[in-house]
């Protein structure tokens, strides 16, 4: 596997500071929509800027891919640099530069490169939006490329924390797209607010790293970590993966802060393809494989991860199961995806998990994108109940296969790319010299029948089976005719549905189509690497990328997890690691869609009959009532965190109206008013009344000044 | 103790007054009055027992308090009488023992005018406009005045404002001890801003050099720059320049040559308040200016009719407009 | 007029001006008890018209004390002043009797607030 090497020591490059176009043209671009947007363009304007700034980007980093050396660090220019004194400790900046080394470009391409597919997607998926909204998307969407972009390519962790946020903010913004559904709002406030709680222990991280080692360039980070010395467990030292894991189980939705991620689908299918399932989510993966050195600062860090990975993946699947939103399964199966890639962190298979990451990002925003066109053409509709056998329909059946392809992929089909880029980190689980992850290691087979049972779930209720379907909600607005039935009959041969009815799905046009195929085709791409180590016996381009950077240097990790499993040939079931897991593996995914084809496929009625015959059993009752309800864990966070939180501000709103208002501001100014109520009286209109007062005023004023003059005097 | 005697004697002059506003019959009117003007003169004479007065001041002394009287029993009938045109008249009355009052004070000028301005002009104003507004006899009835000029409103309570505000500053004042107000009168520095006065009248200060000897030509400024110097005799010295020399000799001036008063107040007003000058005579502008757009015709127009006047379009509202519309 | 008593020699004692001064504060308060007392407009602005007679009075009286003829150039500005006055406020007299038939003050009293 790997040996112990030093992180390679970047060299600073300045020639190759063209890289950074990558990081400028989105923002132009962003700049361009938002002219777009304030010129009310009706037209398709935004979405071919923004096209063509993200087509450039990728080739720029296409460009940087094949010029690449060893990592370089380049200059762009000075941002932050304090300096107030001469030692160590007293300076601190933060230029806006570039550390490029495989781990970056690795990202990169498939960020710009999805980022790219994704809008030309849009440019078709949101053409409903033209003139209302339509240029705001595309201004999102620059915005978090450049965002993500700065995330991935800066070379400090202050321009980590700048994109961190930036994709967060374009997240917030695409996610509340549609401002005018209350839903969405909620959504894209959840998200934002669940996400400020990690990006807090991420900045404290940051904080501390600085704290510990004068500096936030990974470069000088990386330096002192290869001098060793630094793995003493010292409160505050060891304090900084768990705060730095906190920010990555933010961004990627794992276990404690997860539940913002299945609100997110409120957005635009294509922001949930790109954002919120192939790039942003990931950012978390990065941000810990980035900064892999610094995990071994506590002997238990990288082991929570492990756990929380795995934990994630078995509960974002036990809820996929029991869901019926197309994209609501998606969504906690990319939980359940980012859980495989944490527990890959976790075990010390970096590699596995960023090879998960690319083929997950390809077969997820595939499946999205699938689910987005049925979205489309179906007007809204996405319960998996009320579609089905779409393949059957003319101008659907790229969207079917193609949905295949993603689901084959998702649920690690024997000897497609996510079949290997999961192996890989259940083998190094299940190889670990430690008991708790070779049990994580079980619960990821678990976990992955689980996986290929719901995916299939999803592929045999829509697009296998007998043809019927009924429009979502939007069909009012979206319908010809004069008429919009909300409620459908089964039509069973597609031409009476065509004809008679008062709904036409309308199928996906070329953009769709060609996203969706090139998406495909990516999909079964991203697996050559793998096959040429399992076939050809070849190096695995993947591995080579991730072990020339620093996500591959864990000190000590790879002595004790990885080279172990390569000297001592652990077994698995009594086989050789390989072949049992393979072995395992094929069983477990194609178990789980042999059962999904029976219940969802074969004899659709037995799955409704199951989960009666479940729910009538009162020991076992809780199961599918808790995955329906996703285990109950935005109710617990609602009663643990707020209502105490919602009673408080009660408390507070009552102190403040009734104290605060009542006494000290309104009865304050009772008192001049109880005063003024005194001398009313005196002002009844009379114009002598007015007179007698005054002269009234004066003998008192003259009485009081003859008084103290008297006493003055005498 | 004086203040005590004093506040007595301010109580009864306010006591005669109150009852006099009471409007009761004929007889009791009389012991009202005769209560009220016994508390004045009590006043008065704890004032002149409280300062010693010399034997030759006492003709002025004696002409001030008869004036004294007049005065204070014709303003009490002006607020007492029922009879507008009355009360108007016992003002006159007021005025000229006040413009009295100001002669003993030697200040004739602007007794005088005091006279010729409030007596001559305002009062006759004041009748013009009660000839005016005044209702028709028919109107008034058997009664000789209308109700609002009979019955005074809550006498009492105005007499005791009134009269406390007497109280304590004549009390004050009584409580100063009797060197501090005589201090206050200086003859030096009456006589000093009399001559003051003199030097910055050129020509009055020849003609008075002049009489006391004819062959002066000019005045000139003394060496210390001043015109004149003031002598403890409140003589002054003077430099004049005679027909027959050629050098400046000094020429004193006797105190009877100080100049008269009715000339001091006009230096005063054209040198020492010039502007209040020219700001009185704008406020009378005003006055003009805001009588002659008094006595222009109230006419109630509205805003439309405003601005049409004004040469302005109508001011067209929606809110009116539409309906109109509609029923066409 | 005695030369002596308008330059101011003969006067030793202040008595008169005590006097003076006690009849300026008579005349300024029975003013302000008939504008208090009083319910004719005009009457009223007659007994204004007394106050400032005994305002002026104590002008002249202190002129008189200070030997300073400011004093008398302050009951000039009276004058004038009251001279205005009693043109405006008589216009507006007869303006408000126009409007309501009657000189008294209580027919207005529409600023009172009960």
């Amino acid at each position: 596997m790997t040996q112990l090497t030093s992180i390679p020591q970047a060299i600073i490059a300045p020639e190759l500071s063209w890289v950074g176009l990558a990081l400028l043209l989105p923002l132009l671009a962003a700049v361009a929509c938002a002219l777009c947007c304030a010129l009310r363009v009706k037209g398709k304007a935004a979405a071919i800027i923004t096209i063509l700034a993200l087509a450039a980007s990728f080739g720029i980093i296409v460009k940087a891919y094949f010029a690449y050396t060893g990592p370089v660090q380049v200059p762009i220019f000075q941002w932050i640099d304090f300096e107030w004194g001469a030692g160590q400790f007293q300076s601190f900046n933060a230029n806006c530069a570039l550390y490029i080394d495989t781990l970056t470009l690795f990202w990169m391409l498939f960020v710009t490169g999805l980022g790219t597919l994704i809008a030309i997607y849009a440019s078709e998926y949101m053409e409903g939006y033209c003139g209302s909204g339509y240029s705001r998307f595309f201004f999102g969407i620059c915005i978090f490329l450049f965002s993500m972009s700065a995330l991935v390519m800066g070379d400090n962790l202050i321009m980590l924390y700048l994109g961190w946020e930036g994709v967060g903010l374009a997240s917030y913004l695409l996610i509340g797209f549609d401002y005018a559904r209350p839903a969405a709002v909620a959504a894209g406030k959840k998200a934002f607010i669940m996400n400020r709680i990690g990006d807090l222990g991420l900045a404290l991280g940051i904080f501390m790293l600085w704290a510990n080692y004068g500096t936030l360039q990974y470069s000088e980070l990386f330096a002192a970590m290869n001098k060793g010395g630094q793995t003493s467990v010292d409160w505050d030292l060891s304090v900084i993966p768990f705060l730095l894991m906190l920010g990555a189980f933010g961004k990627s939705a794992q276990i404690p802060l997860f539940t913002w991620l299945p609100d997110a689908m409120e957005g635009p299918t294509p922001v949930s393809a790109l954002i919120h399932a192939a790039t942003m989510v990931t950012a978390g993966v990065y941000l810990i494989a980035r900064m892999y050195p610094f995990f071994e600062l506590h002997p238990e860090a990288l082991a929570t991860v492990a756990w929380v990975g795995g934990l994630t993946a078995l509960l974002a699947a036990t809820i996929g199961m029991a869901q019926y939103d197309i994209k609501r399964v998606f969504a906690y199966s990319t939980i359940s995806q980012l859980g495989y890639m944490f527990l890959g962190l976790g075990v010390g298979t970096s590699f596995g998990a960023c090879y998960h990451t690319l083929t997950h990002a390809f077969f997820k925003a595939l499946l999205f994108l699938t689910a987005g066109a049925i979205m489309h053409g179906f007007a809204g509709q996405l319960d998996l109940r009320k579609l089905s056998g779409l393949r059957h329909i003319p101008g659907w059946r790229i969207v079917s296969w193609t949905m295949l392809v993603g689901c084959l992929w998702l649920s690690a089909f024997p000897y497609t790319a996510a079949f290997f880029s999961k192996d890989a980190i259940l083998l190094q689980a299940l190889t670990s010299v430690r008991a708790d992850f070779r049990f994580l290691g079980w619960l990821g087979l678990f976990t992955a029948a689980l996986t290929a049972y719901y995916t299939f779930r999803v592929w045999f209720r829509v697009c296998a089976g007998p043809l019927h379907f009924e429009p979502g909600a939007e069909a009012h607005s979206e319908s010809h005719d004069h008429h919009a039935p909300s409620t459908h009959a089964a039509h069973t041969t597609a031409p009476a549905a065509k004809s008679d009815h008062s709904f036409h799905p309308h199928a996906p046009r070329w953009a769709i189509n060609g996203v969706l195929l090139i998406l495909a085709l990516g999909a079964v791409v991203v697996g050559v690497p793998a096959y040429n180590q399992a076939f050809a016996h070849k190096d695995n381009w993947a591995q080579q990328m991730i072990a020339g950077s620093s996500a591959m240097q864990g000190a000590g990790l790879a002595e004790d997890h990885g080279s172990q499993a390569s000297v001592e040939h652990p077994k698995v079931l009594g086989m050789d690691a390989h072949t049992g897991l393979t072995i395992v593996g094929c069983t477990a995914s194609i178990g789980g869609i042999l059962i999904a084809w029976y219940f969802h496929l074969g004899s659709r009625k037995s799955a409704d009959q199951l989960r009666a015959a479940l729910l009538r059993r009162w020991w076992i009752r809780w199961v599918p009532i808790c995955m329906e309800n996703k285990w109950y864990v935005d109710e617990i966070y609602h009663f643990c965190f707020r209502l105490p939180m919602w009673l408080g501000s009660q408390i507070l709103y009552f102190a403040d109206r009734h104290f605060l208002d009542g006494v000290m501001v309104d009865g304050l100014a009772k008192i001049p008013i109880a005063v003024g109520k005194l001398f009313r009286p005196l002002y009844g209109g009379a114009l002598q009344g007015y007179a007698s007062t005054m002269a009234g005023g004066i003998a008192l004023v003259v009485a009081w000044l003859s008084w103290i003059w008297l006493r003055g005097f005498n | 103790m004086v203040p005590t005697i004093f506040y007595a004697a301010c109580a009864i002059a306010a006591a005669g007054l109150a009852l006099l506003l009471m409007q009761s019959g004929k007889k009791f009117r009389m012991g009202a009055s005769i209560l009220g003007l016994a508390g004045i003169a009590w006043i008065l004479v704890i004032i002149i027992q409280k300062i010693p007065t010399p034997a030759s001041e006492f003709g002025p002394l004696g002409l001030m308090i008869f004036c004294a009287f007049i005065s204070v029993a014709s303003a009490v009938r002006v607020i007492t009488h029922h009879r507008p045109v009355f009360c108007a008249l016992y003002f006159v009355l007021v005025v000229v023992s006040g413009a009295a009052i100001y002669v003993l004070l030697s200040a004739e000028f602007v007794a005088f005018s005091l006279v010729i301005v409030y007596a001559g002009a305002i009062l006759i104003t004041y009748l013009f406009v009660l000839m005016l507004a005044q209702q028709s006899p028919a109107d008034i009835g058997s009664a000789d005045a209308v109700d609002y000029d009979r019955i005074a409103r809550e006498p009492a309570g105005a007499v005791i404002a009134g009269f406390v505000l007497i109280a304590v500053l004549g009390g004050s004042v009584f409580s100063v001890s009797e060197q501090k107000a005589q201090s206050i009168l200086d003859q030096n520095r009456a006589v000093r801003l009399g001559w003051n006065d003199l030097s910055m009248m050129p020509k009055l200060l020849l003609e008075q050099a002049r009489r006391t000897d004819p062959t002066v030509t000019a005045v000139v400024a003394r060496t210390d720059g001043q015109m004149i110097a003031v002598q403890p005799d409140h003589s002054a010295i003077i430099s004049v320049q005679r027909a027959d020399q050629t050098t400046t000799t000094d020429l004193t001036l006797a105190p009877s040559l100080l100049p008269e008063n009715t000339s001091r107040v006009g230096m005063a007003l054209v040198t020492k308040f010039p502007v209040s000058l020219e700001l009185a005579g704008i406020i009378l502008l005003m006055a003009m200016l805001g009588a002659v757009v008094l006595a222009r015709k109230q006419t109630d127009i509205a805003d439309d009719d405003r601005r049409t006047l004004a040469g302005m379009g109508k001011v067209m509202d929606d809110s009116l407009a539409g309906p109109q519309k509609a029923n066409r | 007029m005695n030369q002596e008593l308008s330059s101011g020699f003969t006067i030793a004692s202040s008595a008169p001006i005590a006097v003076a001064l006690a009849i300026s504060a008579l005349l300024f308060v029975i003013g302000l008890v008939g504008f208090l007392c009083r319910r004719n407009m005009i009457i009223m602005f007659l007994c204004t018209e007394l106050m400032f007679q005994g305002a002026a009075l104590a002008m002249i009286a202190f002129a008189r004390l200070r030997m300073d003829v400011s004093g008398q150039v302050f009951v000039i500005f009276i004058l004038t002043v009251a001279a205005a006055e009693a043109a405006l406020a008589l216009g507006l007299v007869v303006l408000l009797y126009r409007k309501r038939e009657t000189l008294s003050a209580d027919a207005w009293s529409d600023l009172g607030e009960s």
